[in-house]
């Protein structure tokens, strides 16, 4: 006779497979989810490529300037001149800016908790 | 281009003949075939300019009521680099005395001044001055020129020039010649087209460097020189010692690395170079600094009447500054396009995912989870528990975004003042001293 009540031993071990089945599943889901999120993260990550642009519009404005400098004088090239400078501390802003949030997509494992 | 207009002016091809025609010895009558019509130069009577000591040659032109004065350059040698140098060496670092016949200084009794008078270079005046004299191509160049008015009628060359009329008198050459060239030009208050040449701003005196510097040359004179020309590129290399206006000729692929090798008349004179008319085509000059082509040869504005060509020539650049600035400006939009289509590319990624887990929860491999499994596994891997959950910083995206609108406000309000000064460069500084006021 066993000592185990009702529905027996049985029960309880269909119970524990169950939790083992389910913590095998969640283990194998959990693996397939993070396979799949790393090649949306960058899949995401290269859809900002599309903004590297800017750094190359950087040193074509830079060219631009160079021309100004060589080709013209006077009160107005001076005036050109200096608003190049704010107007590359603009573009070094924007593309430093993009450059952080292309590095901020990725899987934050944890990070949620850890805050 | 008006036809009968182009027949009475000289074209950049005909000066670059007439230059190349500066280096033949006793030439009598020069006859340009220029596109198929033969247009025939006169010399003038006696007009061979000639010194054999200085090495000075060249001639005075005439046709159709226009005189031309064309100077030798240094002639191609085995040594040709090591002639150019020494050539120039004294107009290069040369002084206002050096075109002098003679200058006076007063005698303190130096060692060189006394190795000047022993050498017979300069002699002792009684008042206590020493005098020197000079013996190069620029003395040599005015007395010549003297010479040949004399021979002609006429008492100098100021009066030659007047009477055949300034406009109507043009001065030309190559390197050397084209110092000599540009130097006259300036002298005689005349027309200069320069190839290649020389930088005699030294030698001029302290009232003419003024004016060169105040720009009054710059409709009169024109340089042409290859950026990679050793001599040429020196006219303009020092931008506010050139006598005129300077422009740059596109270098063809083959150039030599060797700077003295472009410097040859003969690359001046490749039959691509000119259109039909003989002017050099727009798209062979370049601004020094855009690299970019002119829409039309200098000497052609000039001779279509724009008296302000070198700003007409400048408001082209300055507009294909704009356009390049344009461009940058769509490129800017395109990022800013692609910023604000992130978020929903995005969320759409991260939802299809989703999406494809949830349909898998409760069935086959996945038969004892749900779908708050899998939205809980993509939650533990997210920034946050949005929904659909973020796997990037959306504050840190949002300030990209706003950078980059003003970035692109910014090159909108530069492109603006751009085209205020390509409009009327002439009013350009006070437009622009307003903007930064």
């Amino acid at each position: 006779m066993s000592i185990i009540g009702p529905g027996g031993m049985s029960e309880y071990e269909d119970a524990l497979k169950k939790a083992q089945l389910r913590r095998e599943q969640l283990e194998a889901l959990e693996k397939e989810i993070v396979s799949r999120l790393e090649e949306d993260v960058a899949e995401i990550k290269n859809f900002l490529k599309q903004c590297d642009s800017l750094e190359e519009n950087f040193t074509k404005s830079f060219q631009v300037q160079q021309a100004i400098e060589t080709e013209f004088d006077g009160q107005a090239r001076e005036a050109l001149l200096l608003r190049f400078q704010a107007h590359y501390r603009y573009l070094f802003t924007a593309a430093n800016e993009i450059n952080q949030t292309k590095a901020s997509v990725q899987l934050y494992k944890g990070w949620f908790g850890f805050w | 281009m008006d036809g009968d207009l182009t027949e009475r002016m000289l074209t950049d091809l005909e000066l670059g003949r007439i230059s190349m025609f500066a280096y033949e010895d006793n030439g009598e009558v020069l006859e340009l075939a220029i596109d198929g019509k033969i247009v025939k130069w006169d010399i003038v009577n006696q007009g061979e300019l000639n010194d054999s000591k200085t090495g000075l040659h060249g001639y005075v032109l005439e046709k159709d009521g226009q005189m031309v004065v064309a100077f030798e350059g240094t002639k191609v040698t085995d040594n040709f680099g090591i002639d150019v140098v020494e050539d120039l060496n004294g107009i290069v670092l040369g002084h206002p005395d050096y075109p002098l016949e003679e200058y006076e200084r007063k005698y303190i009794g130096t060692p060189s001044q006394d190795a000047a008078i022993a050498s017979g270079s300069a002699k002792v005046s009684g008042e206590g001055t020493i005098i020197y004299s000079n013996d190069n191509q620029f003395v040599s160049a005015k007395k010549e020129l003297n010479r040949v008015a004399k021979e002609n009628g006429y008492k100098d060359m100021d009066e030659m020039v007047k009477s055949v009329g300034k406009e109507n008198v043009t001065f030309t050459g190559h390197s050397l010649g084209g110092g000599l060239a540009e130097f006259f030009a300036v002298e005689y208050d005349v027309q200069g087209v320069s190839f290649a040449a020389a930088n005699t701003y030294n030698l001029l005196s302290d009232e003419k460097k003024k004016r060169v510097d105040d720009g009054a040359y710059r409709e009169q004179i024109i340089s042409y020189a290859f950026l990679t020309d050793a001599v040429g590129t020196s006219v303009g290399g020092e931008r506010k010692n050139a006598l005129g206006s300077v422009y740059y000729m596109k270098e063809e692929s083959n150039y030599s690395l060797n700077p003295f090798n472009n410097h040859g008349l003969k690359n001046y004179l490749n039959k691509d170079q000119f259109d039909e008319n003989g002017y050099y085509r727009g798209e062979v000059l370049i601004g020094k600094g855009i690299r970019t082509a002119l829409l039309f040869s200098p000497l052609y504005y000039k001779n279509n009447g724009y008296g302000n060509f070198p700003i007409v020539i400048k408001t082209e650049s300055m507009k294909k500054l704009i356009k390049e600035m344009q461009l940058l400006m769509m490129e800017l939009e395109n990022v800013i396009k692609v910023m604000i289509q992130f978020p929903d590319m995005h969320d759409q990624t991260i939802s299809a995912t989703i999406s494809s887990f949830m349909g898998k929860a409760g069935t086959g491999a996945y038969s004892e989870l749900t779908a708050s499994d899998v939205t809980n596994i993509v939650n533990d891997y997210a920034r946050n528990h949005a929904s659909p959950a973020l796997f990037y910083n959306d504050s840190e995206h949002e300030k990209a975004l706003e950078e980059a609108m003003l970035a692109l406000e910014d090159t909108e309000e530069l492109i603006s003042k751009m085209y205020m000064m390509a409009a009327d460069l002439n009013k350009a500084d006070q437009v622009v001293a307003r903007w930064m006021n």
